[in-house]
């Protein structure tokens, strides 16, 4: 009996010492979205000439949402994610702020199948027209546009903002479908409206749909699974606010770039001041270095 | 092939991508065996709570909150439970801890449903006389399950429980849904440089592969090791 419960006791002891140092080690931690330039941005990345900081806990999560409420329950420190989907996530979701100083510049672009040059040339096509008669700034004006009140509630602006339907994927009838890649968490660009895709590359998609005759697919999935997917099981484009990146054009063939204006930035909490008087990437690279 | 192989060593080796595995096999490592020491304590004591005598009142309650804790437990997917305590639970009671001890936590309590299955029919394995025997030599219920009874059942159970251990280990590559960085986050995020997968994922695969060979040499080694005492026919 008694060394039964020497054993047990030491078994306890064990835990709760590890308990203390898993605790006690307080690394600086910032949040990211797995498979994002985020996550590249700060663990370091020689193709996109990130240094990233060794310094840094980097976490990786499913999505920003999940990496800004890591941040509120005190999980994380900082996120950094990209722009369009930092002011999203900053419109809705109460008590964080966006320290607007580009990280990055980058540029979004689809990703198309490497054996598909026809697909590759259609999408250039559009991307071109859609540029030329403003439909893609009447796009980008439409979903930045939804007002949030301080709940984080949408009090309007998302009236006209209807979604997409894809439908089912259907192997027997490849030829006539146009299946679509995305990880529909990265609002404005893609994200769910109840069971409907919303977002910029969503309504895309379904043009692009429109003008091949073909019915659109749109398979949802987690982002690092994104790019990957291009090419492998009938998937024809990744559409989901894709940079362009060395390492990416060599698993698929960038179409034009449709943004230009993507970079990585800060989200911190709203009571957080370290960066308020940061007005360049160097000063808040220095603060986040000497963490 | 040469391609990818010089891609991986760039990535595993020149860019340090090695020290995340380290990282992430010993995340992986610490979460199963903390989780399964958890789950030892915690099924012990259930499945003590239920073989106990039920005449009296407090063994009919504490038996009662054992079975709502075992079908919470094996009735969702750890996956679930991961989830519900990184994201609602943590903040819901305003602690702040690393996802690595999340993860421990619930795979200890999710082990502990299992494990507490596993001790029952160990015990239940075990001659009742053993235990009525203690009981006439003037021990206490709990005295003789632990000193006599436990004991002979660990015996017993050794190779459910090193399987349990076993599932423990390869359940852990959910834990990135939590951002912990695991055995196979690691490998995913070294795929992810490149977008070449076929590397990183065998061997990621093959060093499950043999931790899972080494445990079950483990635990042959305790098994030989427990049945010298055996009786030889």
């Amino acid at each position: 009996m008694k060394k039964t419960m020497a054993i047990v006791s030491v078994i306890l002891a064990a835990v709760l010492g590890l308990f203390v140092t898993g605790c006690g080690e307080s690394k600086t931690k910032i949040g990211v979205q797995a498979g994002t330039t985020g996550e590249f941005y700060v663990k370091g990345n020689a193709d996109m000439l990130f240094d990233g900081y060794a310094n840094l806990d980097c976490m990786a999560y499913q999505n920003g949402g999940l990496a800004v409420n890591a941040m509120l329950n005190g999980q994380v420190d900082y996120v950094i994610i990209d722009n369009g989907p930092a002011e999203q996530l900053a419109g809705q979701i109460p008590g964080v702020k966006i320290i607007d100083v580009a990280l990055s510049t980058e540029q979004y672009a689809y990703g198309v199948d490497k054996n598909q040059p026809e697909l590759l040339e259609a999408v250039n096509e559009l991307i071109a027209e859609i540029k030329a008669d403003g439909t893609l700034d009447e796009l980008f004006a439409k979903y930045e546009g939804i007002e949030y009140d301080e709940d984080g509630n949408v009090v309007g602006g998302d009236e006209d903002i209807e979604g997409v339907t894809g439908v089912t994927k259907d192997p027997a009838n490849a030829d006539g479908q146009l299946v679509v890649a995305t990880n529909a968490a990265f609002a404005p660009y893609e994200y769910k409206k109840g069971d409907k895709f919303a977002g910029i590359d969503m309504e895309i998609a379904a043009l692009l749909a429109d003008k091949l005759g073909l019915e659109l697919v749109i398979e949802d999935m987690d982002f690092d699974a994104v790019v990957t997917s291009v090419g492998k099981n009938g998937v024809d484009i990744a559409m989901a606010g894709l940079t362009v990146t060395a390492t990416r054009q060599q698993a698929v063939n960038f179409s034009d770039p449709y943004y230009d204006g993507a970079y990585q930035v800060l989200i911190v909490k709203e009571d957080n001041t370290e960066f308020d008087a940061c007005t360049t990437k160097e000063e808040i690279e220095a603060i986040l270095r000497q963490k | 092939m040469q391609r990818i192989w010089d891609l991986f060593y760039q990535q595993f080796i020149t860019y340090g991508a090695y020290r995340e595995v380290l990282e992430g096999l010993l995340a992986t490592v610490e979460i199963a065996v903390f989780g399964l020491l958890i789950g030892v304590v915690i099924g012990t004591l259930i499945a003590m709570v239920k073989v106990m005598p039920k005449y009296k009142r407090l063994p009919r309650v504490l038996s009662g909150i054992c079975t709502v804790y075992v079908g919470f437990f094996r009735g969702t997917p750890m996956v679930v439970q991961l989830l519900i305590g990184y994201f609602v639970l943590l903040p819901a009671l305003k602690i702040a801890a690393d996802a690595v001890t999340v993860a421990i936590v619930v795979f200890g309590l999710n082990s502990g449903a299992y494990v507490s299955e596993i001790m029952r029919s160990g015990i239940q394995s075990v001659d009742p006389g053993q235990l009525e025997a203690g009981r006439a030599l003037g021990l206490t219920f709990w005295k003789s399950m632990f000193s006599i009874v436990i004991p002979q059942s660990v015996k017993n159970i050794l190779p459910t429980l090193g399987n349990e251990f076993i599932v423990l280990i390869k359940e852990t590559s959910v834990t990135s849904f939590i951002a912990v960085t695991d055995l196979t986050k690691a490998f995913r995020a070294i795929g992810d440089a490149n977008y070449e997968y076929i590397i990183p994922y065998l061997m990621l695969a093959a060093v499950y592969l043999i931790l899972v060979m080494l445990i079950t040499l483990g635990i042959r080694i305790m098994e030989r090791r427990l049945k010298r005492s055996d009786r030889r026919a």
